[in-house]
């Protein structure tokens, strides 16, 4: 049972990577200049919630 | 947003809520259940709750440690569903959080590097302090040796007969706890084996990267590796069955006395297991010596002999050490090979036609059978782990000051 909670954090984790990097994404799209690749923003949400002790 | 991270708060929690729970439960007994107990019988009390709380359940315990049990098991399932809706409500806060967070200006970048390198500065502390940690809990078993064994007695003694009785009646040895012949076995086993790794794997790695024709290196080198990945076990096997046999026939044809078991044979075998980490380290290091030096020495005159001596080696030399030093390890803590070739009688002989002992095949026997962590017997294997790990240490750091000593540096 409390394998399921870090089996929840990393699909939260998961999702959160794939919402960031979609918004990045829609934002250059959309013409706008981003200082870091959409990559990144998926990947900062996706450490963020994990390792980071404030975001 | 969140100061304490997702992840580290499910571990902190899984570490924290057993002693929580637990303690919630003990407290929570009926008057009188732990009424002048001991320490131990509350604990023993403490694990026959746990005990019928998972499904043990033997003879008839009592009513009140039934319920001490289902109100452990209650207190769990609350704890775990507790974690479960905390890591599902601070995650999904924190994936709102973040995705308000992207911007053209937002430096993602710069914040998955700071995490990146936070990451690794947590995982070379960790592999610090777990050394710092086994280092400290052999040097806390040692210290309590020494309070029962005088220091001077254990550095200069030179009898070792360690199996002292741990139970009343039992009929066991004096007790001597000299560690010198156990360290002069250690070290007539590593010199033998060194003898004939050393020039041995030199020599090969000579061979394959100066003379050796491309195919013969190609076919050669991996089948030298594939020694390095045989278990000890076998050289061990090999060295009872084979090596040792020969070595006592052939030392009685000479009328020679020879032991059974011999240092000789376990330090022969172990040194056969060593030449392949000898030999690849050399050959690397030999390797990396940039061909213009090679070329420079041969084009002022020099024979491929002066060249080797003059040049190679000492642009090698590091490399090479670090083998030479890397096979002193593995011998001085190898223990297969020598418990089954060497044999477990310490005696002060530098005779390799004899039997001898080493440092770890004796902690082998101090913790195997009848322990007892209050008796110099069974603490006696943590002084000779920490005597160990200081020649180790001593051994490195000399061979290290030869290295940046005869060091020559190339651009």
């Amino acid at each position: 049972m409390t394998l399921f909670a870090f089996v929840l954090l990393l699909a939260m984790s998961i999702a959160g990577y794939i919402w960031n990097r979609q918004a990045a994404a829609a934002l250059r799209a959309g013409g706008g200049r981003l200082h870091s690749l959409s990559g990144f923003h998926g990947m900062y949400a996706f450490l963020c919630r994990s390792f980071r002790f404030s975001c | 947003m969140s100061f304490i991270p997702v992840f580290v708060l499910i571990l902190l929690w899984l570490a924290l809520q057993g002693p929580v729970i637990t303690a919630i439960v003990m407290n929570s007994l009926p008057d009188g259940a732990l009424e002048g107990l001991d320490s131990g019988a509350r604990q023993l009390i403490q694990a026959e709750i746990s005990s019928i709380a998972a499904g043990n359940i033997f003879g008839t315990p009592e009513p009140w440690k039934m319920e001490a049990a289902r109100q452990l098991v209650r207190l769990h399932d609350i704890s775990v569903w507790a974690l479960l809706a905390i890591t599902l409500g601070l995650s999904g806060a924190l994936v709102l959080f973040s995705r308000r967070r992207v911007s053209a200006e937002f430096r993602a970048r710069h914040g998955v590097e700071r995490i990146v390198s936070g990451l690794m500065i947590f995982c070379a502390v960790v592999a610090i302090f777990v050394t710092l940690g086994i280092i400290g809990s052999l040097l806390f078993e040692t210290l309590k040796f020494f309070e029962k064994v005088p220091f001077t007695k254990f550095l200069f003694g030179i009898n070792w007969e360690p199996q002292i009785p741990i139970r009343e009646g039992q009929v066991a040895a004096a007790g001597a706890f000299g560690w010198v012949p156990v360290i002069l076995g250690t070290m007539v086993i590593t010199v033998v084996a060194l003898v004939l790794a050393v020039p041995v794997g030199l020599m090969s790695a000579i061979y394959l990267n100066e003379f050796a024709p491309k195919w013969f290196r190609a076919t050669a080198k991996p089948l030298l590796e594939i020694l390095a990945g045989v278990p000890t076990v076998v050289y061990g096997f090999f060295a009872i069955l084979v090596v040792a046999p020969v070595i006592r026939d052939f030392g009685q044809s000479l009328g020679l006395d020879v032991s059974p078991n011999t240092a000789l044979a376990a330090g022969g075998v172990m040194g056969v297991m060593l030449i392949p980490f000898i030999s690849s380290f050399a050959d690397d290091a030999l390797s990396a010596v940039p061909q213009a030096l090679r070329e420079g020495a041969l084009g002022l005159g020099a024979t491929r002999a002066e060249m080797m001596t003059t040049v190679l080696f000492p642009a090698a030399i590091p490399g090479i050490v670090g083998g030479v030093l890397l096979a002193v390890s593995r011998a001085i803590g190898e223990t297969m090979i020598v418990v089954m070739a060497a044999g477990l009688m310490a005696k002060m002989t530098i005779n390799p036609l004899e039997s001898v002992t080493t440092v770890t095949v004796q902690i082998v026997t101090l913790l195997i059978g009848d322990t007892s962590f209050d008796n110099p017997k069974t603490l006696a294997a943590f002084a000779l782990g920490m005597m160990l790990f200081i020649v180790t240490l001593v051994i490195n750091v000399f061979a290290l000051r030869i290295v940046r000593k005869y060091r020559e540096a190339y651009d």
